[in-house]
C-alpha cells in the first residue's frame, strides 16, 4: 500500500514516454513524408498520356506524308509503326528515372482521301508501365483524327471547306499555310501545290471560306488540309470524272428558204430587199433540204426599218395560228442592216425535215407611215450526222493522260470542256464505268507507264504507284456507249480492281510471237534480224514489214519488247528498227545519222491493230538523200477465187463529198497531196468485205505529208498497188512519208517524226469501207472520232 | 502527505511531456501540408499553351525571334504572381542509339527558383519539319551532291531505243534533279574534257559526283588532250581504250560513280567533230568502236592498274532477272515502279569483285549465277576502307528504263525523303517548363 504513489509515479513517466514517442514519430512521418508523392504519379500519367496522344497525332501525319509517295498502304503503316516505336523510345528517354516501357497493343491508321468528304484518322491502345515509380500495367486508348469536308463554291468562285477534328470538334486556328491547293502545270505536266493567297474567313462551326489561289478551278479542285499536329488530308470536291460522248459528228448547216411571199426574202442575204408596206407582212414557208437529225433550229432575219410603230416577226407551225416572237428593233439601213437570231428548238419536241417545211416565219411591218425592208429569213440547223447508226460495234481505244489529254490513234480527241487533270491518286483506286445501252456498268481499262513524252512503253503501272505525268490511262469504248466514268475509290485500303489487269480477251504466247485477242491473231516473226507482223483473221492474212528507206528494209538487233501481253484492254510490243551494212556502208542507204522506233499494240474487240512509228533523225555533217521513205507495207497474196468470183479491189479514200463522206477510188495508185484532194484517211484490198488495210484520223493524214516541206514539193502519200498474174493477185499497201515524186535532200537537221495508224483485217464484215459502198465501216472511227464533254461529280 | 507529493510529481511528469511532446509537434507550414503542384501546374500550363499548337510552332523559331518574348508574357500571364519560372527548350538528338539534347533556347523572369521549385517536361514536334515529305538532296551533309549528265550535242548514243540521248537527258534531270545539290548538264565534249581536268562548270563540287552517261553503250570523248595517243588513245592496238582508262583513273581520282545505263559500257567512243566520217557500222556518224576492251581498260584505270589492252568480253546474258528485296523497298520509299523483271544481256561477271577491289554496295538485280545485272560497285584498294571511285552498271538489254538507272542510284545514295525517326534531327524538341514558389507562408 505504501508504493502506491511510486506506482503512480512509474505510470505517470510510461505515459509521458509513450505520449512524447508517439508524438514524435507522427510528426516526424507526417514532416518527414512528402504530400507530393502521389501527385508526382499522377502527373506523371498525365505527362506520358499526353505524349502517347501526341505521338499518335505526329504517326498519322507520317503516315499521310509517306502515301503521297506510295499508295501502298502497307508499306505506308509499316514505316508510320517504326516511327510510332522511335516517338515511344523517345518518351522514354525523356524521363530515364521513371522506367517507362511500352507495349503497342492496337495501332490503327486510316485514310480516305481524295473525296469531298475525306479524312485521317489513328487509334491507339498502349500499355505501359512506370516502374521506376511503381506503376504497372496502366492501359491508355486514344485516338485523333482530321476531317475534310468540301462545300458547294460560291459564284465569285469562292470555296467552303469545314474542317473539324477528333470527334468532330470544329477546328478555326488554321490559316491559309494549312490548305494547299493542287494546281497543274501543263508546261511539265506536274501538280504543285499552292497556298490560298490571303487569310481564310474561320466561322466557328469549322467552316473556311478560301479564295482559290491563281490557276485553280474553284468547282473541282483538289486540296491538301494540314493541321498543326501534322495531320494531312487530301480532300477533292469530285471523286470522279463523266464523259459524256458524242459519237456522231454535229454540224451548223444553213438553210435558206426557197419559197416566200416575195422573191427577194429567199435565199441568202445579197442585198436585195423586199419593200414592205406599212401594216404588211411578208413570209417564208419553205427551205433548203439536208439529211441527219436536227438537233437545234434558230430563225434569222435580216431587215431594216425605222419610224413610230413597231417591227414584228411570228411564228407558224403546221398551218397554224401566227405566234409572235417579239418585236424588232428598229434601224440599220440597206448597206448595213439589222440581224436577229431566234432559238426555236423547243417549239417542237422534235424536228424533222418534213416539218421543218411546215414552219413559216413572218414578218409584220407596224411601222405608222414607214416602209420596212427585208433581205432575208431563213433558219440554221444544228446537224447530227447519224453516222454510227449502223456502225454500233467498232472499238476505239482512248488514251487518258494525265494533263485530261483523251487521244485516239495519236490525234487527241475533241473535248468540249476545259481539260481536268487526273490528280495524284493512287493507282489502285481507279475505277471505270460506262453506260452501255443505257446501263451503268463496272468495265476492263489498264493503265500503263510510258518514257519520254509518252512515245516509249514500259510495261503496266504498278498498282502501289500514284497516277503520274508518265502514265496512261487507256479503255475501250464503243458507239453502244454514251457516258464513261473515271472514279476513285479514296481509301488507303482499297483494293485495285480485276478490271484494271484480268486477262479477259487475250491469249498471248510471247515465245512465239503470238498476239491473239480472240479475233484478230497477230504473229510477230522475230527471227533473225527480223520483225515483221503477220495478222489473220478467218481466211484473211496479210503481212506488214516496217521501216524501208531508200530501197533498204530495216534490220532488228534485238528481239522486240513485249511490254504488255495478255493486257486487260490491249497489248503492246516495240522494236528498234535498224539499217546494217547489209547493202554496203552501215545504216540507211544515203540517209545516216537515224534511229527509228516501232510500237505495235493489239486492242481487245478489235479487227485492227495500231501502229506507232518514230524516226528521229539527229543533226547530221552528211547529207541525207531520201527518195524513199515507206514505214509500213502490207502485202498479201490471194487466188482470185479466195473472197469471190471477181478479182478484189483496191480502195482508197480520194478526198470527201460536201456531206462529209469519202470519195472512193477504186484504182491502184498513189494517193498523196494532190491540190484540194488531200484527204486519204484509208486505203485497203477487198472483196465481199474480205480484206486489209490501213486507216488514220484527220491529224495523221495531215502527218502522212510532213516531208513535203522538207522537200519542196509533194512528196508524202498512201502507195497501193495490184499485180495480177494468171489467177493469183497481190496487193500491196504502202505508208510513204517520201517517195520518189519529190527527194528530201540534204535535210541534215535534227529532226523527230511520228506517225500513227491502224492496220484492219476483215474477213466477211467491219470492213475499212464496204466493197459495195455505203455509209458505213471502220473509216468512220478514224475519220469521225467521238468528242467528249468532260465534267466532275461525286461518284456515289 | 505523500501521495499528495506524488500527485504533484505525476502532475509536473505529465505536464514536463505535454511540452516535450509540444515542442516536437511543429506542424509543418501550410504549404507543406497542401504544396502547390508545381510540376502539375507546370504541366497544365504548357498543355495551355500548347492548346492551339501555339508553342509547337514557337519553340521550332529561331533564338532571336521576338515570338519568344510573346512567349514570356502569355507565360507569366498564365502563372500566379507568386510564381516564377524557367523554360528551356532542347533539341533532341539521336546519334548512334543515344539520345543527346542540345539547348536551344532558355527563358525566365527570376535569376533563381529558390530551393523549391518543380519542372514538366513536354515534347513537341514540328510539323512543318516532319511529316510533308521533303527530299534531303545527296551531299546535304556535305561530300558531294552534284550531279552530271551528259548531254553532249556533238555525240550520239547507241542502244537507247526511242530515245536521244538529249532527250533522256531531260527526263533523267526531271527525275533525278530534285535528289542532288546540283545538278549539271554537260552540254557538249568540250565541257566534259573540262570536268574530267577537275574544273567546275558551275562552281558544283567536283568531287564524289555521279555522272550519268545517256549515250547508252556510246561515251562520249572530248577532242585534244584525251584523244591523244596514250591518254585517249592506243595507238598499237588502234584504239580508244586508251581513253576508258584515263576515264577510270578519273573517275578513281575524284570518287566518281560512273553510270552505264544500258548494254555494255564504254562500247563506242563518239564525237560528232573527232569523227566525223566515222560510224558505228549502223549508220550513226562520229562514233567509233571501242568493243568489250573499253569495259576493261575503264576497271583498269579505275583499280589504278597498269594499262594493258584486253578486248575479251566479259559480260554474259542470264536473260530474265528480277529486283532484288532492298530494291523493291526502295520502290515503295521512292515510289518509283519499274516492271520488277528486265532482261538482261550484258550482265558483269562476278570475278570483277576480286580482280579489280570492287565492292557491291547495291544489287538492283538479284545476282544470278555469276552475273551481276546491275548493281553499284564501289572500288576500295587493298586495306583501305574508303572508296575511291565507282561504276554503276545495268547490264540489260535495250531499251533502257531510266527510272531504274535513278532507282539504282536512290538505293545507294538513300537521300531521305520523310524524317524516319522521331528524334532525328530537327523535328522534335523537348521543352522543359521549371516553376518555383515564391513570398510568404
Amino acid at each position: 500500500m505504501n508504493n502506491r504513489g511510486q506506482f503512480s509515479i512509474i505510470a505517470a513517466l510510461l505515459v509521458a514516454v509513450i505520449l512524447i514517442a508517439t508524438v514524435i514519430i507522427t510528426y516526424s512521418t507526417i514532416r518527414n513524408s512528402p504530400i507530393q508523392q502521389q501527385p508526382q504519379v499522377l502527373s506523371a500519367i498525365d505527362e506520358t498520356n499526353l505524349a502517347l496522344k501526341q505521338v499518335l497525332g505526329f504517326t498519322v501525319g507520317y503516315y499521310g506524308s509517306v502515301l503521297q509517295i506510295t499508295g501502298n498502304s502497307t508499306y505506308a503503316k509499316m514505316l508510320a509503326a517504326n516511327y510510332l516505336q522511335s516517338g515511344l523510345v523517345n518518351i522514354g528517354n525523356m524521363h530515364p528515372d521513371w522506367g517507362i516501357s511500352f507495349n503497342v497493343n492496337l495501332l490503327d491508321m486510316r485514310a480516305y482521301w481524295f473525296a469531298n468528304s475525306s479524312y485521317s484518322m489513328g487509334n491507339i491502345v498502349v500499355n505501359y508501365s512506370l516502374t521506376g515509380l511503381g506503376m504497372y500495367g496502366v492501359t491508355y486508348q486514344t485516338s485523333c483524327k482530321l476531317s475534310v469536308q468540301t462545300g458547294a463554291s460560291t459564284p465569285d468562285g469562292q470555296m467552303y471547306i469545314v474542317v473539324t477534328e477528333d470527334e468532330d470538334e470544329p477546328l478555326i486556328n488554321l490559316g491559309k499555310q494549312n490548305f494547299k491547293f493542287y494546281c497543274y502545270v501543263q508546261e511539265n505536266s506536274t501538280w504543285v501545290k499552292k497556298n490560298p493567297d490571303s487569310e481564310p474567313i474561320a466561322f466557328a462551326n469549322g467552316t473556311y471560306l478560301i479564295g482559290a489561289p491563281q490557276g485553280v478551278d474553284p468547282y473541282s479542285y483538289v486540296v491538301l488540309v494540314e493541321d498543326p499536329r501534322g495531320i494531312v488530308v487530301i480532300a477533292s470536291s469530285f471523286s470522279a470524272y463523266a464523259c459524256s460522248i458524242q459519237w456522231n459528228p454535229q454540224y451548223i448547216e444553213t438553210k435558206y428558204a426557197v419559197t416566200g411571199s416575195a422573191l427577194a426574202i429567199t435565199g441568202a442575204p445579197d442585198g436585195n430587199y423586199a419593200t414592205i408596206a406599212k401594216g404588211t407582212t411578208c413570209e417564208v414557208t419553205d427551205y433548203q433540204g439536208g439529211t441527219g437529225i436536227i438537233r437545234q433550229v434558230y430563225f434569222n432575219i435580216t431587215y431594216y426599218g425605222s419610224g413610230t410603230g413597231a417591227l414584228n416577226w411570228s411564228y407558224r407551225l403546221d398551218g397554224g395560228t401566227w405566234n409572235n416572237i417579239g418585236e424588232l428593233p428598229q434601224g440599220g439601213s440597206a448597206p448595213s442592216p439589222l440581224t436577229r437570231t431566234y432559238n426555236a428548238t423547243s417549239l417542237r419536241a422534235s424536228w424533222t425535215w418534213s416539218n421543218l417545211n411546215t414552219t413559216d416565219i413572218q414578218f409584220r411591218n407596224n411601222l405608222n407611215s414607214q416602209d420596212a425592208y427585208v433581205d432575208s429569213m431563213y433558219v440554221t440547223l444544228l446537224v447530227e450526222k447519224d453516222i454510227y447508226a449502223n456502225l454500233r460495234d467498232a472499238t476505239v481505244v482512248v488514251e487518258l493522260l494525265q494533263n485530261g489529254t483523251m487521244r485516239w490513234l495519236g490525234q487527241n480527241l475533241q473535248i468540249t470542256t476545259s481539260l481536268k487533270p487526273v490528280p495524284p491518286l493512287p493507282v489502285k483506286a481507279i475505277h471505270v464505268n460506262q453506260t452501255i445501252n443505257g446501263v451503268n456498268q463496272e468495265v476492263p481499262f489498264q493503265i500503263e507507264d510510258w518514257a519520254s513524252s509518252f512515245q516509249i512503253p514500259l510495261g503496266l503501272t504498278n498498282n502501289a504507284s500514284v497516277f503520274n505525268s508518265g502514265n496512261m490511262m487507256v479503255f475501250l469504248m464503243n458507239p453502244n456507249v454514251s457516258k464513261v466514268t473515271v472514279w476513285w475509290n479514296g481509301s488507303d485500303t482499297a483494293v485495285q480492281t480485276s478490271y484494271a489487269f484480268a486477262n479477259r480477251y487475250f491469249v498471248d504466247d510471247p515465245s512465239r510471237g503470238i498476239l491473239y485477242n480472240k479475233i484478230l491473231n497477230l504473229t510477230v516473226d522475230f527471227s533473225g534480224n527480223n520483225f515483221r507482223i503477220t495478222s489473220k483473221l478467218g481466211t484473211v492474212q496479210s503481212t506488214a514489214n516496217f521501216m524501208r528507206i531508200n530501197g533498204e528494209w530495216s534490220v532488228y538487233g534485238s528481239d522486240p519488247v513485249f511490254a504488255i501481253y495478255n493486257g486487260s484492254v490491249r497489248d503492246i510490243i516495240h522494236a528498234e528498227a535498224e539499217w546494217d551494212t547489209s547493202m554496203g556502208g552501215g545504216g540507211a542507204r544515203d540517209c545516216p545519222n537515224l534511229y527509228a522506233h516501232i510500237v505495235i499494240a493489239l486492242p481487245a474487240n478489235a479487227t485492227y491493230y495500231t501502229y506507232q512509228f518514230k524516226l528521229m533523225f539527229i543533226q547530221s555533217s552528211l547529207n541525207r538523200n531520201i527518195s524513199d521513205l515507206c514505214l509500213l507495207q502490207l502485202q498479201t497474196t490471194v487466188q482470185q477465187s479466195t473472197w469471190g468470183a471477181d478479182w478484189s479491189k483496191t480502195l482508197t479514200e480520194n478526198g470527201i463529198n460536201s456531206t462529209g463522206y469519202p470519195i472512193v477510188s477504186n484504182s491502184p495508185g498513189f494517193f498523196y497531196n494532190q491540190s484540194n484532194v488531200w484527204e486519204h484517211h484509208w486505203s485497203e484490198f477487198i472483196e465481199n468485205n474480205h480484206g486489209f488495210g490501213v486507216m488514220t484520223t484527220t491529224q495523221q493524214n495531215i502527218q502522212l505529208y510532213t516531208f513535203d516541206s522538207f522537200a519542196g514539193a509533194k512528196t508524202g502519200g498512201i502507195n497501193i498497188t495490184d499485180t495480177r498474174n494468171f489467177s493469183s493477185q497481190t496487193a500491196t499497201v504502202e505508208i510513204k512519208p517520201v517517195s520518189p515524186l519529190a527527194r528530201v535532200y540534204p535535210f541534215t537537221q535534227k529532226f523527230d517524226a511520228l506517225w500513227y495508224g491502224a492496220v484492219a483485217t476483215f474477213d466477211g464484215e467491219k470492213p475499212i469501207y464496204p466493197d459495195a459502198g455505203g455509209t458505213t465501216g471502220l473509216w468512220i472511227i478514224a475519220e469521225y472520232p467521238p468528242t467528249i464533254t468532260l465534267t466532275t461529280e461525286n461518284w456515289v | 502527505m505523500m501521495r499528495t507529493i506524488e500527485v504533484l510529481i505525476v502532475i509536473i511528469i505529465i505536464t514536463a511531456a505535454f511540452l516535450i511532446s509540444s515542442f516536437f509537434a511543429v506542424l509543418p507550414s501550410p504549404r507543406q501540408v497542401s504544396p502547390l503542384n508545381l510540376r502539375r501546374l507546370a504541366l497544365t500550363t504548357l498543355q495551355s499553351l500548347d492548346s492551339d499548337y501555339a508553342l509547337s510552332e514557337v519553340v521550332f523559331s529561331e533564338p532571336d525571334d521576338p515570338v519568344w518574348s510573346q512567349l514570356q508574357i502569355a507565360l507569366s500571364a498564365c502563372l500566379p504572381p507568386n510564381i516564377v519560372f524557367n523554360l528551356t527548350v532542347y533539341e533532341v538528338h539521336s546519334e548512334g542509339g543515344t539520345e543527346l539534347y542540345v539547348l536551344k533556347k532558355s527563358i525566365s523572369n527570376a535569376e533563381s527558383l529558390g530551393i523549391q521549385s518543380d519542372a514538366a517536361s513536354y515534347l513537341v514536334a514540328s510539323s512543318n519539319v516532319t511529316y510533308n515529305y521533303r527530299i534531303e538532296r545527296v551531299g546535304a551533309s556535305g561530300g558531294g551532291g552534284t550531279l552530271y549528265i551528259l548531254n553532249c550535242t556533238d555525240a550520239n548514243g547507241w542502244w537507247i531505243t526511242g530515245y536521244t540521248a538529249q532527250s533522256l537527258a531531260g527526263d533523267l534531270y526531271n527525275l533525278l534533279s530534285p535528289y542532288f545539290q546540283k545538278t549539271i548538264p554537260i552540254n557538249n565534249t568540250q565541257q566534259l574534257g573540262q570536268v574530267l581536268n577537275g574544273t567546275a562548270l558551275a562552281g558544283e563540287t567536283l568531287q564524289n559526283a555521279v555522272v550519268i552517261n545517256t549515250c547508252g553503250e556510246a561515251v562520249p570523248i572530248p577532242s585534244g588532250y584525251y584523244n591523244s595517243s596514250g591518254v585517249g588513245y592506243d595507238a598499237s592496238h588502234s584504239s580508244y581504250a586508251r581513253y576508258s582508262y584515263t576515264l577510270g583513273q578519273r573517275v578513281r581520282q575524284y570518287n566518281w560513280t560512273w553510270v552505264s545505263i544500258v548494254g555494255y559500257p564504254l562500247y563506242y567512243v563518239s564525237n560528232t567533230g573527232l569523227f566525223p566520217n566515222e560510224q558505228n557500222d549502223w549508220g550513226i556518224y562520229g562514233m567509233r568502236s571501242v568493243g568489250a576492251a573499253g569495259l576493261n581498260a575503264f576497271l583498269q584505270g579505275l583499280d589504278n592498274q597498269a594499262y594493258s589492252y584486253d578486248s575479251g568480253w566479259i559480260t554474259g546474258e542470264p536473260g530474265l532477272v528480277y529486283l532484288s528485296s532492298n530494291t523493291l523497298y526502295y520502290c515503295n520509299y521512292y515510289g518509283i515502279y519499274p516492271s520488277s523483271y528486265q532482261t538482261s544481256t550484258r550482265a558483269l561477271p562476278s570475278s570483277i569483285l576480286s580482280t579489280y577491289h570492287l565492292n557491291v554496295t547495291s544489287c538492283i538485280f538479284n545476282q544470278v549465277g555469276n552475273w551481276i545485272p546491275g548493281a553499284v560497285y564501289r572500288h576500295a584498294s587493298v586495306g583501305s576502307t574508303n572508296y575511291t571511285g565507282s561504276l554503276f552498271a545495268l547490264g540489260l538489254a535495250r531499251t533502257p528504263d531510266i527510272r531504274l538507272t535513278a532507282l539504282g542510284l536512290l538505293c545507294d545514295y538513300k537521300p531521305r525523303l520523310y524524317r524516319s525517326d522521331y528524334n532525328a534531327t530537327d523535328t522534335s524538341r523537348l521543352v522543359v517548363l521549371q516553376l518555383g514558389q515564391v513570398g510568404g507562408v
